[in-house]
């Protein structure tokens, strides 16, 4: 019995001893209990949002709507109108409506797709007043011959290479069988802008086919060099031979800037050495030529030894002019070449002079053929048509076309932008993003407008502008997203950071709500 | 009229001509129709971009593997400026490398793949996740150089070969972080969407390599991998001079059917998998085409390793020089003449084609009689004579 007594006293006894220890003095309490709330408040009030902050994917707001209509909308929004001057007489104005219908019933005929994009405008130019910069046709009529022993005159024109002026001259046989207006669409159609509508119909349909144009910069470096193989002094007259691309350069200054340079270097060592045919083409080369296949012409440049300019941001254009160290008048000949030249696409041009053995200068007179083949390689690098004749006409039809392309590719970018920024949640949208988008925008606006008033060339220029931004946000440096964490290396990161606060704050907030009941049941007892 | 029929009997016997060589020659025309088939990719240039995520001398071989790549495409005729080098480049020049300055992929040290002009992108420490990311969707500095971008386009085939040391889908770069799967999946996705390639060919040679594939999304993407998850890839030969391992298996094997193929060659993506056997390797090398439309049978080899980018000869429109230079009638500088058919205004005469003369006649060509005749009899002798071969 005693003894279970004393395990009763010890058992009160203890029962006291806890109470006492769990009995808190009651400012202490409160003092506690506002820590926690204190503490409560600092990691809702300011270290919730911190960690929001610091956390946060900066996403700039981006005008989606915008974009996603200018893109799908994009052929009903652009549209060419080309105006056409014909010189002929006052009494033609009669004609004119049933000219005009003849040219738009063509090309919705043949080229459907861009019966809503393109087309001609003309109008009747009575006093025959000279139009600088503008597509004029001059209308020649042509009589019946008089003697029986004449020919008949055959329909015909002729595209001036030095201006945007067509001649057309029309015969009896086209005018009795009023077939004039056939004629004008056909010459128009056909002759003058049919390339433009070929490449442009490849453009709505989406087909790119640019194997040999260098990728559209607003910039070019192009870059004239000559390679001597051995290291003989060789001087050429480059500066009177450049000067002569400089009206090309300056017409083309809508479309892009060309910086021009231009380099010597010797010892410029092939990679193989030339097979030695001792009977080609005997004819010419009476003591034989090393000739190049061209199989071989595609590693005919040393990339790695000829200190070739690759170091700039824009694009290079490239033209070289390899003089071959040529013994006993043996030259270097590229298999089936007439000119000697060949054209590497997106590079450059390339052309093998053979120079007599004790030539030391090179003259503008012997440069002359070489930079008319190396214009030929640069409107091919650029994307100019081949017809018509006229390089006033060539350029234009390059704006246009290039107008189409850069605005839709600056919609296609930043197309691809929003549906990018929606797929990938984590992507940062950076302010520099969005503010290129909005310049992308409103270059585009201006272009169209200038297409609407017909300025061309600010068209380009603005089109340009627009498909750089566009580029530019898309390829903005900061856009890029960090590196995929699944959610358990998440954890990993933040619970040594956030466990302990965390875990202290849970558990003292039990404790006060533990507390809070108790109280609340002894009052209510 | 008479001239009418006859053509028609022509065309008919030139027909039934066809038909027969068609016969006879099925096979060769089956042939010649799949080989167009497989050279149908649209693609216009060609870019590589290689990767050794290693460091370190004991990672020899991730070296030797990638600088072999780099010489393979380098031979089929990619040049250097599209292809991205990514490595270390701490090997050649090790101070425990018995032979300074080379690396060989193999014992008999026949090749020195370092001898050749090697050129590093990016080197040593520049090989990160980030740089690696960056340049894939081309998010650079306004600054950052030419030569070391990928300037691909919609036009564009690239192939593209990491090695180093893997898990399940990460792959570590230099010991210090890793890329995941989904990193290289979205990173793609990036570049499908900007329009940045035609087709890849993804090719990864490191342990657990089939994992870094499998979470691809995007469209003309064709992926093999060395290994399965869980698996190594293993490494073909040491060299006991070296003191190290000097190719891994699966590239070895790569290399050797690679080394049979020539610029022109006609081989196919499905030959080089047969090469992929477990015997060969190892290991169970995986391979993806769900994403690629075309079948690799018919998806030439050198649609990714070769370059086709041909040189154009002789295919020059000419005078835009003279005529940009010239104004109209300008006698002043007559430096040469124009070529091509001159009016009597010194303008190039461009076409002279449709006539409207004859309206009514219903001749399709107009011959005079004499000349019909002739026309007529060659035409009956080469028809017989054509009949006469086929027959």
């Amino acid at each position: 019995m005693s003894e279970e007594k004393n395990v009763k006293n010890s058992q009160t006894e203890r029962n006291v001893n806890t109470k006492q220890v769990s009995k808190e003095r009651e400012d202490i309490k409160v003092i506690r209990q506002i820590i926690l709330f204190l503490i409560l408040g600092i990691v809702c009030m300011l270290g919730y949002p911190l960690f929001e902050q610091t956390t946060r994917i900066y996403r700039a707001e981006l005008p989606t709507h915008e974009i996603e209509t200018n893109f799908k909308e994009f052929n009903e929004r652009i549209y060419y109108q080309v105006p056409v001057f014909l010189n002929a007489p006052s009494a033609w104005k009669e004609y004119m409506p049933r000219i005009q219908s003849a040219v738009d019933s063509k090309i919705g005929e043949r080229y459907p797709n861009l019966k809503d994009i393109w087309s001609l405008e003309l109008h009747l130019n009575e006093r025959n007043a000279t139009l600088e910069d503008n597509y004029t046709l001059e209308v020649e009529y042509l009589p019946h011959p008089d003697s029986e022993y004449e020919d008949y005159p055959l329909e015909s024109f002729f595209v001036s290479p030095y201006s945007k002026a067509t001649k057309i001259r029309i015969t009896d046989h086209a005018a009795i069988s009023k077939k004039s207006e056939d004629f004008i669409a056909h010459v128009l159609i056909d002759g003058i802008f049919s390339e433009e509508l070929d490449s442009l119909t490849r453009l709505v349909q989406d087909i790119y086919s640019d194997e040999i144009t260098v990728p559209y910069s607003s910039k070019y470096n192009v870059v004239f060099s000559l390679m001597v193989e051995s290291g003989k002094k060789l001087s050429w007259d480059f500066k009177d031979s450049i000067d002569l691309f400089s009206p090309i350069f300056s017409r083309l200054s809508p479309f892009a800037n060309f910086s021009v340079s231009t380099q010597t270097q010797y010892y410029s060592n092939l990679k193989f050495a030339p097979d030695f045919r001792p009977d080609y083409n005997k004819k010419v080369w009476k003591n034989g030529a090393y000739v190049i296949s061209e199989a071989e012409l595609s590693t005919f440049v040393n990339y790695g030894d000829w200190n070739l300019f690759s170091h700039d941001i824009h694009p290079t254009i490239n033209f070289i002019i390899y003089v071959p160290d040529s013994y006993d008048d043996k030259p270097l000949i590229i298999e089936n070449s007439q000119t000697n030249s060949f054209l590497i696409p997106r590079w450059g041009g390339v052309y093998i002079y053979n120079k007599k053995a004790n030539v030391e200068e090179l003259t503008e007179q012997e440069l002359l053929p070489l930079m008319e083949i190396f214009s030929s390689h640069l409107a091919q690098l650029l994307g100019l048509p081949k017809n018509p004749v006229s390089p006033m006409i060539k350029m234009d039809i390059l704006f246009r076309t290039s107008t189409y392309r850069n605005l839709k590719q600056a919609m296609e970018n930043l197309d691809a932008l929003v549906k990018l920024t929606n797929s990938l949640k984590e992507i940062s949208i950076p302010k520099k993003t969005k503010d290129y988008v909005t310049k992308s925008l409103e270059y585009f606006e201006l272009s169209l407008n200038e297409l609407q008033k017909g300025d061309f060339g600010l068209a380009v220029e603005y089109s340009s502008r627009s498909f750089e931004s566009s580029n530019k946000a898309f390829f903005e440096k900061e856009m890029v997203q960090q590196a995929y964490f699944p959610s358990e290396h998440r954890l990993a990161v933040f619970l040594p950071l956030l466990g302990p606060v965390f875990s202290i704050m849970l558990l003292g907030l039990i404790k006060y709500i533990q507390e809070n009941k108790k109280a609340s049941k002894e009052k209510a007892d | 009229m008479n001239l009418r029929l006859w053509s028609l009997l022509l065309s008919v016997l030139c027909v039934t001509q066809f038909i027969t060589r068609t016969t006879a020659d099925e096979e060769v025309l089956e042939n010649a129709e799949r080989v167009v088939k497989s050279t149908n990719s649209r693609h216009t240039n060609n870019w590589a971009v290689l990767v050794s995520t290693s460091k370190f001398w004991f990672n020899y071989r991730h070296m030797a593997n990638v600088l072999s790549l780099y010489r393979t495409v380098k031979r089929l005729g990619i040049p250097d400026s599209q292809i991205i080098l990514m490595l270390s480049d701490d090997i050649a020049c090790n101070p425990r490398n018995a032979f300074p300055g080379t690396v060989f992929n193999n014992m008999d040290q026949a090749i020195d793949l370092y001898g050749d002009q090697i050129e590093v992108d990016y080197r040593g420490y520049e090989v990160t996740v980030e740089n690696f990311i960056r340049l894939l969707t081309d998010r650079w500095d306004e600054n950052h150089p030419r030569s070391k971008r990928l300037l691909t386009d919609e036009n564009s085939n690239i192939f593209i070969y990491m090695t180093g040391h893997g898990g399940n889908e990460f792959l570590k770069f230099q010991d210090a972080e890793e890329i995941g799967a989904h990193d290289l999946a979205d990173a793609f996705a990036q570049m499908h969407e900007k329009k940045r390639y035609n087709e890849i060919f993804f090719m990864i040679d490191t342990c657990q390599a089939n994992s870094m594939y499998q979470h691809f999304y995007s469209p003309n993407i064709v992926a093999v991998g060395s290994s399965e998850v869980d698996e190594s890839s293993f490494s073909h030969h040491s060299d006991m001079n070296i003191g190290v391992a000097v190719i891994d298996r699966f590239t070895y094997y790569t290399l050797e059917y690679l080394e049979k193929i020539d610029k022109n060659s006609n081989a196919t993506l499905d030959k080089l998998f047969a090469e992929y056997t477990y015997e060969n390797v190892h290991s169970h090398p995986g391979i993806r085409t769900d994403l690629f439309p075309r079948n690799v049978s018919n998806v030439l080899l050198t649609d990714f390793f070769g370059n086709v980018q041909n040189v154009v000869v002789d295919q020059n429109n000419n005078d835009i020089l003279y005529a940009a230079n010239h104004e109209q009638n300008d006698i002043r500088n007559p430096a040469k003449n124009i070529s091509a058919n001159q009016d009597e205004f010194g303008r190039v005469v461009a076409k002279t084609h449709v006539s409207y003369k004859d309206d009514n006649v219903k001749t399709l060509v107009q011959v005079p009689l004499s000349r019909a005749h002739i026309l007529t009899i060659i035409t009956v002798l080469t028809g017989c004579g054509l009949w006469l071969v086929a027959k």
